[in-house]
């Protein structure tokens, strides 16, 4: 481990962060709060974090250039704990949620674009008890963490990064992102891209549908990012709109698959888009899973099981966490299960949804048929294909070794929650919620994110951060053997 | 620009991370899966699969190439892939190994059939290159600078040389000769803090003309090879050159030497004596074991004046070199696969270590940046360190400041400056004026931070 190499790429990234509390600083004054507010809140927030960054950039700054790969693990797993450090303190001055544990619960809710909550609504729904601005930035979390902080810390300081291959492997795992361009920083340019021109769209769609102009900005935000943060408790229940709800589903939709596809699609590359197996394999899971959802809502009598059941299903395939309707304890088990299902699946690599995403499934499946042929004819020689082509053994192992660590880590999380007093299918239902960055709370009733224990808190934090993280950075940031000579 | 690299072993490789260096688009292509997962760190786009597969082109981009670098291992995969890229409008650019493509004798060249733009034979290059290097016996390398006029040499202090221990800048050298750099190890010293000179050490300097090679040398008190001239052409001095191996390589250099010198080629393997004595007319040819000591006395190779080895076995050139060296062969050169054992091999006591496939990678680059006009080196191979050529014109930031007052990176020092077509040291109030080539040495790390310093100011660099 190299310090001044990994301390001059923070400081770059956390100098480029600062940048972000301007949004909601801005909006602050638009919507007439005090100015004491808005500096407390925002300014306050935004000298810390560039200082920090100015203080770790100046220090080594003739570094940067010679990051190697194992130090950009450090960097991408430090870096998000401490953006998503830098991004609570909005919640801490200005006093929205002053205790700085649960402000970091939110703010690495938010980032991870989990979208568990811990803001307080006893006093009614949020969008009247607290300011616009704050609710911004909650959402601006989101999206910010949806494409993925070091993305776009590639994008803007492509000349700076030159560690930036290795940061970008660390941040999506595997490299699951085809290259679209020869230079990485022209790829990441393309996905942010596709991803700010749907979120635009994304606004369009639900002012059309009948949605204030403030509320259409942060839900957009908030549903591209598959994070799942609104304006109300009620979540998209609020809007009680049919109208918003389509826009929602297929935004969600949108946001947590392939941007690779997507890219040429709006290029005009059908064919290419049209071949993607795992888009494919996604879309008809989906519509499989829906199909059960939905049923099984109709035989047991519920309301609008159409509407209300493919709406979940959709929130939970894509790890977003919307929700319709006010209490999920109330459908039968099987549905929850099936939920809990969907979000650790999660939806398609190349995309800003959590889970463990439908091509690695894929890949153990025909893994574990290969297994099988392999204990018939000992001889064969087999080989895992996605789309036509071969994935090599290594990328395989690495996969298994993937679904066992996450397995692993949920089965830890539930094993800390359990002990602090928190029942065995609530505990089930929070880590897989976080782990998989969902946020969808599946809860016995009058149980929230908001009622555990600080220490459970901290376990969901942590997990969010792994999950977010696809476990392997984190483990490369909490192992002994990285900071090793 | 945007440039696809057809290829990835070595040269592939080597030419996709300097392209990269220099700030192009790279794509790579090759075949081999174990040499993809090397080019992991580089920010390019890899394909898998053949380059003379269309679809396989079709996905690195060649529609909006600029320019196509065949370099795989195969001459017709490297002329298929420039034909289909020429048909996509790209400059081509392609590496064969058989000569017989070109013109007798062309080191690289136009090839109107198959549309490609430069071939280069890598034994050519390889060949020319040596055979000039040969014939100087204390010259490492050398490079023509300011469009031709001046020099740029590379002199190594043998063994017992009288200027050891003495400091650089004591040592009177002829007017128009100017020590830029003293380079020590694998690290470059300006030569007011390099201390007393030691044995090894590589001088590098700049000379108005060729005529001042000679001098050069004699101010250092190197042995008197009369050489008159960088070149092949010389009167006296050397006379018997040997030559272990009957590569392409070896029987190139041998023709190129023949003429002139008493050349003696000797191969272990009789089917390549076979092939080396139909191809030289005056070279004698011998089939034997170059390290064997009976040999060696019965064919007087031991009072050559240098021997040098090109089988395709580097260990095996290595010790032909070294026992050479011990049988009282003056100068040995060997050819080593590696690039990266070139320093060994020199510090062993091999006089001179190359590596064909680093001069084709140099070769490629220089014509690329030097197309281009953007960046300028004259790679001196022995000691790693680059003497970088920098025109000033009246916009770069630079002009009218004091020499001494320019920061350098660090990693870099100017060298010399060619004012008006003398070599000067700039001295403590001389000012940058437009028409300045300063020579800046740049060690690799530094590279990228003088790159910066001259060319993103509209300095202009200029290509040797």
């Amino acid at each position: 481990m190299r310090i001044k190499e990994i301390t001059a790429s923070l400081g770059y990234l956390i100098l480029l962060f600062s940048f972000s509390f301007l949004v909601p600083a801005v909006a602050g004054l638009y919507y007439n709060e005090t100015s004491e507010y808005v500096y407390k809140a925002y300014l306050l927030p935004l000298i810390v974090s560039a200082s920090i960054g100015c203080i770790l950039w100046y220090n080594s700054r003739d570094s940067v250039e010679n990051l190697r790969e194992r130090d950009a693990y450090i960097v991408v797993g430090m870096g998000w704990v401490a953006i998503a450090a830098l991004g609570a303190l909005p919640y801490m001055f200005s006093g929205t949620i002053s205790n700085p544990l649960d402000a970091f619960f939110e703010s690495m809710s938010g980032f991870t674009t989990t979208g568990a909550s811990v803001l307080d609504f006893s006093g009614g729904d949020y969008i009247d008890i607290y300011p616009h601005s704050i609710l911004l930035w909650r959402a601006l979390t989101n999206w910010l963490g949806g494409m993925g902080i070091i993305v776009l810390g590639i994008v803007i300081l492509a000349r700076f990064m030159h560690g930036g291959l290795f940061l970008f492997k660390a941040e999506v795992a595997g490299a699951s992102v085809t290259r679209l361009k020869p230079k990485l920083y022209q790829t990441a340019r393309i996905l942010w891209a596709v991803y700010g021109f749907f979120t635009l769209a994304c606004i369009l769609f639900f002012m059309a549908a009948g949605m204030p102009g403030f509320d259409a900005v942060c839900t957009s935000f908030s549903t591209l990012s598959s994070g799942g943060f609104t304006l109300h408790t009620d979540s998209i229940g609020f809007y009680a709109s049919p109208a918003v709800e389509a826009v929602a589903v297929v935004f969600m939709f949108l946001g947590a698959t392939n941007f690779v596809v997507h890219y040429w699609f709006l290029t005009g590359r059908f064919r290419e888009a049209s071949k993607d197996a795992e888009m494919r394999t996604f879309v008809i899971w989906l519509a499989g899973m829906s199909a059960i959802v939905i049923g099984s809502l109709m035989l047991s009598g519920m309301d609008s099981p159409v509407r209300n059941g493919l709406f979940g299903a959709v929130s939970a395939a894509t790890t977003t966490g919307f929700s319709t309707v006010s209490d999920m304890s109330v459908w039968p088990p099987l549905i929850h299960a099936l939920l809990l299902f969907l979000m650790l699946t999660g939806a398609t690599l190349g995309s800003t949804s959590g889970g463990l995403k439908t091509a690695r499934f894929l890949v153990l499946i025909k893994n574990l048929r290969n297994g099988m042929i392999k204990a018939i004819h000992p001889r064969a020689v087999l080989s895992v294909k996605m789309g036509g082509k071969a994935i090599p053994d290594s990328v395989v192992s690495r996969i298994q070794i993937l679904f066992l660590t996450f397995t692993m880590v949920l089965a830890v999380s539930v094993l800390l929650l359990c002990a602090t007093g928190i029942s065995l299918v609530d505990s089930f239902s929070a880590s897989a919620s976080c782990i998989a960055n969902c946020g969808l709370s599946i809860f016995s009733p009058g149980v929230g994110f908001h009622t555990f224990s600080p220490f459970a808190k901290a376990v969901l934090t942590v997990v969010m951060w792994m999950g977010r993280l696809e476990i392997f950075t984190a483990l490369m940031v909490l192992a002994p053997s990285t900071y090793r000579k | 620009m945007y440039i696809v690299v057809a290829g990835a072993g070595h040269v592939g490789a080597e030419v996709a991370r300097a392209l990269l260096g220099e700030g192009h688009n790279v794509a790579v292509v090759e075949s081999n899966r174990k040499r993809i997962q090397e080019l992991e760190s580089l920010d390019a786009l890899v394909v898998e699969g053949s380059a003379a597969n269309p679809r396989c082109l079709a996905e690195a981009g060649i529609d909006s190439a600029n320019l196509m670098v065949a370099v795989t291992g195969s001459d017709e995969t490297n002329i298929i892939a420039c034909v289909m890229a020429k048909a996509k409008g790209c400059k081509t650019i392609a590496r064969l190994r058989s000569p017989d493509y070109m013109k007798e004798g062309a080191v690289s060249g136009r090839l109107e059939i198959f549309g490609i733009d430069l071939a280069i034979s890598q034994d050519m290059v390889t060949a020319n290159h040596i055979s000039k290097i040969l014939l100087l016996p204390s010259l490492m390398e050398s490079g023509d600078i300011a469009g031709g006029q001046s020099l740029i040499v590379e002199l190594r202090i043998g063994q017992g040389n009288p200027s050891i221990s003495r400091m650089p800048d004591s040592i009177k050298l002829p007017p128009g000769a100017v020590i830029c750099s003293v380079a020590r190890n694998s690290s470059a010293f300006e030569p007011s803090h390099a201390g007393p000179l030691q044995r090894d050490d590589r001088i590098m300097m700049v000379l108005d003309s060729r005529a001042l090679v000679r001098p050069a040398e004699e101010a250092f008190g190197m042995p008197s090879g009369s050489v008159s001239a960088v070149g092949g052409r010389m009167e006296g001095g050397i006379d018997k050159v040997v030559i272990v191996g009957a590569t392409r390589v070896a029987i190139q250099v041998a023709k190129l030497l023949e003429q002139d010198r008493i050349t003696v080629l000797v191969a272990r393997d009789p089917e390549g004596c076979a092939r080396a004595s139909e191809a030289l007319e005056k070279a004698i040819v011998i089939n034997g074991d170059a390290t064997d000591s009976n040999l060696f006395k019965d064919e007087g190779l031991d009072d050559a004046a240098v021997l040098m080895a090109a089988t395709e076995n580097s260990e095996f050139n290595m010790i032909a070199c070294l026992l050479a060296k011990k049988r009282g062969v003056p100068r040995t050169l060997s050819i080593v696969d590696e690039p990266e054992l070139r320093q060994l091999f020199e510090q062993i006591g091999v006089d001179i270590a190359l590596s064909p496939r680093k001069m084709v990678v140099d070769f490629i680059i220089q014509h690329i940046s030097g197309k281009q006009a953007s960046a300028t080196f004259t790679n001196l191979q022995g000691s790693g360190i680059t003497a970088m050529e920098i025109l000033v014109d009246g916009s770069l930031w630079m002009v009218g400041k004091e020499y001494h007052n320019i920061k350098m990176p660090r990693g870099s020092f100017i060298g010399s400056l060619i004012r008006n077509g003398k070599c000067v040291k700039p001295g403590m109030f001389d000012t940058v004026k437009p028409g300045d080539r300063i020579i800046v040495m740049v060690q690799p790390e530094a590279m990228r931070k003088v790159e910066r310093l001259f060319s993103y100011r509209h300095g202009k660099i200029m290509h040797k």
